[in-house]
């Protein structure tokens, strides 16, 4: 309950501002999304999706349908917003699978290897693209975890796992991330990034 | 190395939960994460609260009617099952009590119908004139009078025992048998027949007494009887009507008489 609180108020919302936006008060709906947004477009880039915004935006209209479902506390509407915003990434992901677009960026020659060195992390995108580099699944469970500030527990409720697995790999993942910053200097390791996503829910 | 994993563990743990100096060397990565928003993270915030707040205030109004709309539903059919479950409850305890299904339940052994009535009224009259010489046979003078109304019908059985001669017989049996030969009497026949039977012509006196003594035997019968009253084949001689109000409907049957010997006693319980 403690953690609830403080995840709360990291959140910069209380119960007063989820009330007044399940009431339609444009204020409050502004407040909420000021505070979770960022967070929510780098959670979706992270996934690597294509189109972050429009996925975004798909998931805070969801949230205004969904938000009279729910009480006052902003841990669940924080709940919700990741729940859905999970759910819409992979739509998107199998509609690219669908109907692949494939970008300029892409068309790179064949030869050239998956890994690249990894330089020092100037920015959010870079740590992101770092993030990008780990399994789907795991580079998930870091997002949730670190760019969120779910706990293991909150995570569980959302991906249906178990907290002691969510905690190896959310461990492991670092691991990959601690051996990617460290072979900067090397060319010999490597983490590779898979070809198709493995994300359990495709 | 269990060591050493436990303590890069814990590592983790303490990185995951918001430290970034728990493990060396993702400062940088966990600060980039966790920084302060974009400006361009926060563009198009007018248009997203602008559909937000429309799509929140149509749907809680919507939510509501759909409620109240339910809420009648659930009430208009708590009415229609209310009102099914009556009509049809209500018709099978009628159809029971209808055909009789529910007696047993009830307890109502017999059941008569509201609009039937039935009314037996015998008069058995019998008069034995014992001859003053002893010559002349015994005269016998059968006189009955039965009304049967059932169910609104009406009979009348008259007496028709009295075609065949007393005189002409040489002995009871000799005149219940002229009787039972004696066709003139079609449709009273067995009646007929009954009555000669039960006559005293040919009879010695103290045969009469014997038979009045048998009529107090009779009532004992009635007594050990009454649970086989109601076996009604009327193929025998003679339909006892002693103890048995239904019978009196079976007086057209193949019998060759009632036995009406106590039905003076029948109507007294009767009444």
């Amino acid at each position: 309950m403690a953690n609830e609180d403080t995840g709360a108020a990291a959140l910069g919302l209380d119960t007063d501002i989820i009330a007044s936006a399940r009431c339609g008060d444009r204020n409050a709906l502004g407040t909420i999304w000021r505070a979770l947004n960022p967070k929510l477009l780098r959670f979706i880039r992270t996934l690597g999706v294509q189109e972050p915004d429009d996925v975004a935006s798909q998931v805070w209209l969801e949230i205004a349908r969904n938000l009279h479902r729910l009480d006052d506390d902003p841990i669940r509407v924080r709940g919700l917003l990741f729940t859905i915003a999970r759910r819409r990434c992979t739509d998107a992901h199998r509609r690219s699978l669908r109907r692949p677009q494939q970008s300029l960026d892409a068309l790179r020659p064949t030869d050239v290897p998956t890994w690249q060195p990894i330089g020092d992390i100037a920015s959010t995108l870079d740590a992101e693209a770092l993030l990008r580099r780990l399994a789907p699944d795991i580079a998930e469970l870091i997002a949730l975890r670190v760019i969120v500030g779910m706990s293991n527990a909150e995570i569980a409720a959302i991906t249906g796992k178990s907290e002691g697995a969510i905690r190896v790999a959310t461990h492991r993942g670092l691991r990959q991330i601690q051996a990617l910053l460290d072979s900067s200097s090397s060319e010999q390791l490597s983490v590779t990034k898979p070809d198709a996503p493995a994300m359990d829910q495709l | 190395m269990t060591e050493d994993f436990d303590t890069q563990g814990a590592a983790f743990d303490r990185f995951l939960e918001g430290d970034p100096t728990a493990v060396p060397g993702l400062e940088a990565f966990d600060r980039a994460l966790r920084s302060q928003a974009t400006a361009a993270e926060l563009v198009g915030e007018h248009t997203v609260v602008t559909l937000m707040s429309a799509a929140i205030v149509v749907q809680p109004a919507s939510l509501l009617d759909r409620g109240h709309i339910m809420l009648n539903k659930l009430k208009t059919r708590a009415a229609v099952l209310t009102f099914a479950g009556t009509l049809v409850f209500g018709g099978a305890a009628y159809a029971a009590t209808a055909t009789g299904a529910l007696d047993p339940i009830l307890g109502n052994d017999t059941k008569a119908p509201a609009d039937t009535t039935t009314t037996v009224g015998d008069t058995t009259t019998t008069a034995v004139a014992t001859p003053t010489t002893g010559d002349a046979a015994p005269t016998t003078t059968t006189s009955d009078t039965t009304d049967t109304t059932v169910a609104g019908v009406t009979t009348t059985t008259g007496d028709g025992g009295g075609d065949t001669e007393c005189d002409d017989a040489a002995n009871h049996g000799d005149y219940v048998s002229g009787v039972a030969h004696d066709k003139d009497g079609e449709s009273n026949h067995g009646k007929a027949v009954s009555e000669a039977a039960k006559s005293d012509c040919g009879k010695e006196s103290d045969d009469v007494d014997d038979d009045s003594d048998d009529s107090d035997d009779s009532d004992d019968s009635d007594d050990e009887g009454s649970g086989s009253s109601n076996n009604n084949s009327n193929h025998g001689h003679g339909n006892d009507t002693r103890n048995n109000e239904g019978n009196q409907q079976n007086n057209g049957n193949h019998g060759h008489g009632n036995d009406k010997r106590n039905n003076e006693g029948n109507q007294q319980n009767n009444d």
